[in-house]
């Protein structure tokens, strides 16, 4: 259970509160710039905020013991250092929270990375970074998963996968938050944030009303259907 | 999940601790500033058991090989701040800030007492802790380098030559006279270390 | 394509950064020395007065030639670890040679005219401070502490671009522009050590050298310019055959 209560940043984030439930995935919509990244990085304990709390299972991030068990998170960049090996980075993860080595090879062969775990990330593609850094995500097998523009740089084979992925994670219970700025994918419950301030938030019929999809509920709250 | 299940402080060091060896254990960019350093001290040490075989040879070549664990020092805080956002990952799985200064801070201290282990003296390690402490403040290996060199190999020597009494307060008296400059050889890496804390705790990721 | 380069480098602050150390920490020694220095006229060792603190202006110059490389091949996102600027350079220009010529040359003229401003303020500084027994002005000499400034910062560029690492290069020459100079130190395994790039081009402005072998000015001048162009040589033929 992930949630963010009236969280604000001067000129960024204006009470921003939402909540994302067990069993669902949570689409955190809004058009670039809009705060998607900055509330994540507040939940994740990256940034603070100047008001406004957000916890995950009720505790600030920063407060959780062995936080990997509980929360995987994939932001831009798969987190590794260039110069190391896929495998030796999450070797170093997995040492960090204790969880067993075993873990490693398991998020590579789940990520299909088993062939390069042996090249260093710097050589990786795009795609290969984002799987990567989903490898990191996974390695404690978390119950909450947080993940922002999860879709940037996938090739359509990746986004397919992508989307499967994260609807079996949900079907086993898990937390998924998700940020896009697309909105291609399945969502049961629905935030769209829109210049540092929650437009809508509810489950996806609630949100699409009476538009007649997402897209128009969603160019019609971001206002930005004048293009 | 309530805060019970936390453990306790000195496990969660230990494991933060493995992990962050496991770090310096697998960057190859280490690794070549390891072994140049110690390729360049056997050389020069060589060469100044010719050139003054009365003085210790290894210490005369510290001198100028103290560069080598400096930027060991260096490159252990500032890979976090290379490509790829590792920093975000390490904060993402060790998110309390200061048991993760600790827990570097530990870590570098273990690899370059090992590095150092057969020169018979503890003054490197000194060296690499100040490195480490510069590259968290300036987040940029170049910048860092250039801040830390210049001050043990030009701003240090002139500073001694112009007021010989400041010795007891400059990093790296202790190299040559271990009595007189042990105090200063402590001070500035834990100046630095509490400088690079307070800024790493307060300053976004 | 030369002021392309120019402005690309002295668009980085840490260009700035190297000029303004070049331009402050020889005459700043100066200053400083000042009281070592009379003690050194009293032990009579006074032939390079004020050209002794040449040597360390060479920082700047070391720096400059450092960033006029690593800034290209510094990573320029998270998200693409081979992301650099140097794609975008050469998809500019994509004559490779042409484009080190021109950073060469832009390299040079900004090292020359910082050297030329700090070499004449650090001898005129020192005929200030110690009006008697400073050596007088001689251009010629100045000319040469500027060539050698110019030749090491072209060294460091030669070096960064075939290490593509800056770290390495500023490194040894801070190492080597230390109180002794490390080359000094390996003579005592080889005399051949004081042919090493930046011990030979050090005669070129100084009388008296630590070190048994005297190299005479022009032939000092001859061997350093010969260690950049084949440095340079090396570096241009790497960087035209390796990939981008």
């Amino acid at each position: 259970m992930i949630r963010i209560d009236r969280v604000s940043r001067p000129r960024i984030l204006h009470e921003v509160s939402f909540e994302a439930r067990p069993g669902r995935v949570t689409g955190f919509l809004g058009p670039n710039g809009a705060g998607k990244t900055s509330t994540v990085r507040i939940l994740l304990g990256l940034d603070r905020a100047s008001t406004g709390t957000a916890t995950i299972n009720s505790q600030p991030y920063a407060a959780l013991p062995r936080p990997l068990t509980v929360v995987g998170a994939l932001l831009d960049g798969s987190g590794a250092h260039r110069a190391r090996t896929a495998r030796a980075h999450l070797r170093w993860l997995a040492a960090s929270n204790a969880l067993p080595r075993a873990r490693v090879g398991e998020v590579l062969e789940t990520v299909g990375l088993t062939e390069a775990a042996g090249r260093r990330a710097g050589r990786f593609s795009l795609g290969m970074s984002r799987r990567l850094g989903l490898a990191a995500a996974l390695l404690g097998d978390p119950p909450v998963l947080v993940l922002d523009e999860p879709f940037n740089g996938l090739d359509p084979a990746g986004i397919l996968w992508m989307r499967e992925f994260l609807s079996r994670c949900a079907a086993e219970g898990r937390t998924v938050l998700l940020s896009s700025h697309l909105l291609d994918f399945p969502v049961d419950d629905v935030v769209v944030i829109n210049r540092g301030r929650v437009a809508a938030h509810g489950t996806l019929a609630e949100v699409q009303g009476d538009h007649g999809s997402l897209e128009d509920a969603f160019l019609a709250l971001t206002g930005a259907a004048s293009w | 999940m309530t805060a019970t299940a936390r453990p306790g402080a000195p496990a969660e060091l230990i494991t933060s601790v493995h992990a962050e060896l496991h770090k310096l254990g697998t960057l190859p960019s280490l690794r070549w500033a390891a072994g140049l350093t110690w390729a360049a001290t056997v050389l020069l040490a060589l060469a100044a058991h010719r050139a003054a075989p009365a003085a210790d040879p290894v210490a005369t070549a510290l001198r100028w090989t103290q560069a080598g664990f400096l930027v060991f020092g260096v490159l252990t805080a500032t890979q976090e701040y290379e490509s790829g956002g590792q920093i975000r990952a390490t904060l993402l799985a060790v998110p309390r800030r200061f048991a993760l200064a600790a827990a570097k801070a530990t870590a570098l201290i273990v690899a370059a007492a090992v590095l150092t282990l057969p020169t018979g003296t503890a003054y490197p390690i000194s060296v690499a802790l100040v490195g480490a402490g510069l590259g968290w403040l300036l987040r940029n290996a170049l910048a860092a380098v250039a801040t830390g060199l210049t001050l043990y190999l030009i701003a240090c020597p002139v500073a001694l030559s112009r007021w010989p009494a400041a010795a007891n307060w400059l990093p790296d008296t202790a190299l040559l006279d271990p009595g007189r400059g042990a105090a200063a050889a402590v001070l500035w890496p834990l100046a630095l270390a509490v400088g690079a804390s307070l800024s790493f705790r307060w300053r976004h990721a | 394509m030369v002021r392309a380069e120019l402005s690309k480098l002295l668009g980085l602050p840490t260009a700035w950064i190297g000029l303004a150390l070049g331009l402050i920490a020889a005459p700043a020694l100066v200053l400083v020395n000042t009281p070592g220095m009379r003690q050194a006229i009293e032990s009579g060792e006074v032939t390079d007065l004020g050209y002794e603190n040449l040597g360390i202006g060479l920082l700047g110059a070391l720096i400059l030639g450092v960033v006029a490389v690593s800034s290209e091949y510094t990573s320029t996102g998270d998200d693409a670890p081979g992301a650099h600027q140097m794609t975008t350079t050469l998809l500019a220009m994509p004559r490779r040679s042409h484009l080190l010529l021109a950073k060469g040359a832009a390299l040079s003229f900004v090292v020359a005219v910082q050297g030329a401003l700090t070499a004449s303020a650090t001898v005129l500084l020192t005929q200030v401070m110690l009006p008697d027994h400073a050596p007088p002005f001689e251009p010629a000499r100045v000319a040469a502490a500027v060539l050698y400034w110019t030749l090491l910062g072209l060294l460091a560029f030669a070096i960064t671009l075939i290490f593509r690492n800056g770290i390495i290069t500023l490194t040894v020459f801070i190492v080597n522009s230390s109180v002794v100079s490390v080359s000094y130190l390996l003579t005592k395994l080889t005399p051949w050590a004081a042919y090493l790039p930046d011990i030979v081009g050090a005669h070129m402005f100084l009388r008296t050298m630590p070190g048994e072998t005297h190299i005479a000015p022009l032939t000092a001048g001859l061997v350093m310019t010969a260690w950049v162009a084949a440095l340079l040589a090396a570096a241009s033929y790497l960087f035209t055959r390796r990939p981008a």
